[in-house]
């Protein structure tokens, strides 16, 4: 989540950033640009940790490593590659 | 001394998930992020040089991470963190294991000098908090580097060398602990303090007032605003495959060696990709918007050509920026101290990782303990980083990063890519990505990986080799015959510490000739493929 408020953040930040940088010369493509840009990285970013947190697999407290992962991957729960 | 057998049965593991994906961003969230990239991109044409680099990130960057990672698994299996025993599995060739020695070397020597460099960032975090370099102006605060910098000339290089030693013995100290106690313990602490300065600075720098030189509004148009007709310019797209390449570690071997403490069925496809998108996050959005839109704000676009050297912006020009904040001195040295700090945590995150592949060679191969091991490097940096430190001016640094830190890293990976293209087999590393996989990964990479890094690697290889690789051999433009026998010197001591691990394998493989522990899993597929 504090990845997610983060780029709220970074984006309500950036709104206000742009306003100035587009009187500074960058121009309406370059702005477009850096916003999809940004969007894509952060957006990879969350969809990843998300579907990480979702998954809550490979948890060892003890710190010497399960021999085996307690449930499969889901590619080989699916079948495999 | 415990035999190899034993060595490699008392493997360690990672302790979770998430420490390990924050180790991994750890090791590649470096300099490179904060420093070398806003460089490169303003220097390449700024928005033109993001295009080729979004480009390479999923053609060159995303498939040499996979693989590296399904590499280093698959190593781990058998009990070992290093490539020689890597691609002496992968290709059974003599050969194959001497090749290797690249993946122990290379990242030695990068820690080495890199942790030299992080010395002199946690300097400057003490003396940001201090004030001791404020109300300094450029000239000012380079010359103060420059006293770290030089312990041959003043005794200021004698405070640079004992924040040198610091960070060494914190280095010790951390390796000496393992991989779940000591890296992913740094690791949990280190990587949320860099985020949360990291959004503290960018979200300051965007919000400075424009100055009568610049504004932060025209650091983003330079980085942002492409020239469509550079897009031909050869240079811009190397340029930017170099960057892919640099800031997610690829061909450092220090992937390869925190992968192989995966357990053999944890999920490498996920959880590399969730590595490298926070990466791209600290260096696309943290790295892009903090040194360059403040530069420019201060120094302007025509002033920025005179600080765009990777310390020269990361060091001198944001230690004048600090100091010219609106709001007062404190909070000008309370962000200084943010961004040293930051750059910091990065660094060293770094050095461990470098650390670990010659560390894991040593534990492995000749049954030392982990703690002598650590010290062992630890002596031995200090060693060699005293030789960086001596002969900074005369360029021994400079050789150690291209040859080790730039073009060796393009050799390692792209001997690693033709082992398993040709030796091993895509259709093996297929199914050997997607054991205990939680993503399936598009053929479109397979299609990629097949052809199109191979051949993105041969390319930019050969470019480099001929563009840069071999002036840089033949020493053009080093004029001083001073600075040629010092940089002979310094390749003289990389030549020494290559033939060194060299004799060293071959001892390994007299000790151990093959690999005694079996494969415990039931991938059986290849195997009987091989």
């Amino acid at each position: 989540m504090n990845i997610v408020f983060a780029t709220l953040a970074f984006l309500l930040q950036a709104s206000e950033a742009g306003e100035a940088a587009q009187a500074d010369g960058l121009s309406g493509f370059s702005w477009t640009f850096m916003i999809v840009s940004m969007a894509a990285v952060t957006l990879l970013a969350v969809w990843c940790y998300a579907r990480i947190f979702r998954g809550k697999r490979h948890f060892d407290p003890d710190g010497t490593g399960p021999e085996h992962s307690p449930v499969e991957g889901k590619v080989d729960q699916e079948g495999g590659v | 001394m415990a035999s190899a057998t034993e060595a490699t049965h008392a493997r360690e593991h990672w302790g979770s998930r998430v420490g390990l994906i924050l180790a991994m961003a750890g090791n590649a969230v470096g300099l490179g992020n904060f420093l070398r990239f806003p460089v490169q991109a303003a220097n390449n044409g700024g928005g033109t040089f993001m295009i080729p680099y979004f480009i390479s990130f999923i053609l060159l960057g995303i498939p040499l991470m996979w693989m590296e990672w399904g590499v280093g698994r698959y190593g781990g299996r058998f009990g070992f963190a290093t490539l020689p025993r890597m691609f002496d599995r992968l290709w059974r060739n003599p050969i194959a294991k001497y090749l290797g020695v690249l993946g122990i070397i290379m990242p030695l020597i990068v820690f080495i000098y890199y942790t030299v460099v992080v010395g002199w960032l946690l300097g400057f975090s003490f003396f940001s908090l201090t004030g001791a370099y404020f109300g300094e102006g450029a000239t000012g605060v380079a010359d103060y580097l420059a006293s770290f910098q030089n312990i041959r000339e003043g005794s200021g290089g004698w405070v640079g060398f004992l924040f040198f030693g610091i960070v060494l013995a914190v280095i010790v100290s951390v390796l000496s602990r393992g991989i779940s106690k000591g890296i992913e313990k740094l690791a949990l602490f280190g990587m949320p303090i860099l985020f949360l300065f990291g959004l503290v600075i960018m979200i300051r720098v965007l919000t400075l007032p424009e100055t009568a030189v610049g504004s932060p509004g025209e650091g983003l148009a330079l980085l942002w605003t492409p020239e469509w007709s550079a897009l031909n310019d050869a240079s811009i797209w190397l340029a930017a495959a170099g960057q892919v390449f640099f800031t997610l570690s690829l061909g450092m071997g220090s992937i390869h060696a925190y992968a192989s403490y995966l357990s053999e069925d944890d999920d490498i496809t996920l959880t590399g990709l969730t590595t490298a998108s926070t990466n791209e996050f600290a260096e696309v959005i943290l790295g892009g918007t903090i040194a360059i839109p403040a530069a420019v704000t201060f120094f302007g676009i025509s002033g920025l050509a005179a600080v765009s050297g990777t310390y020269d912006l990361g060091i001198v020009a944001m230690g004048v920026v600090f100091q010219n904040l609106p709001g007062g001195l404190i909070w000008g040295q309370l962000l200084a101290f943010m961004w040293f700090f930051l750059l910091f945590i990065a660094g060293i995150t770094s050095s461990v990782a470098l650390a670990t592949p010659a560390m894991a060679f040593l534990q492995e191969e000749f049954g030392i303990q982990r703690a002598t091991v650590a010290k062992i490097l630890g002596g031995l940096a200090l060693l060699l980083g005293f030789a960086n430190i001596w002969w900074l001016a005369g360029g021994f640094l400079d050789e150690w990063d291209y040859w080790a830190g730039t073009f060796g890293l393009v050799v390692v990976a792209f001997i690693e890519v033709m082992i398993v293209r040709f030796a091993f087999g895509i259709d093996n590393f297929w199914v050997e990505l997607h054991h205990g996989a939680d993503l399936r990964v598009s053929n479109v990479f397979k299609f990629i990986l097949t052809w199109v890094t191979p051949l993105f690697l041969t390319l930019l290889l050969g470019w480099w080799g001929y563009t840069e690789a071999l002036p840089k051999l033949m020493m053009d433009g080093v004029a001083s015959d001073v600075e040629r026998s010092t940089r002979w010197l310094s390749r003289g001591f990389m030549a020494a510490l290559v033939i060194t691990v060299l004799v060293l394998i071959h001892r390994a493989w007299q000790r151990n000739p093959g690999v005694s522990i079996p494969p415990s899993d039931t991938r059986e597929d290849f195997e009987v493929a091989r």
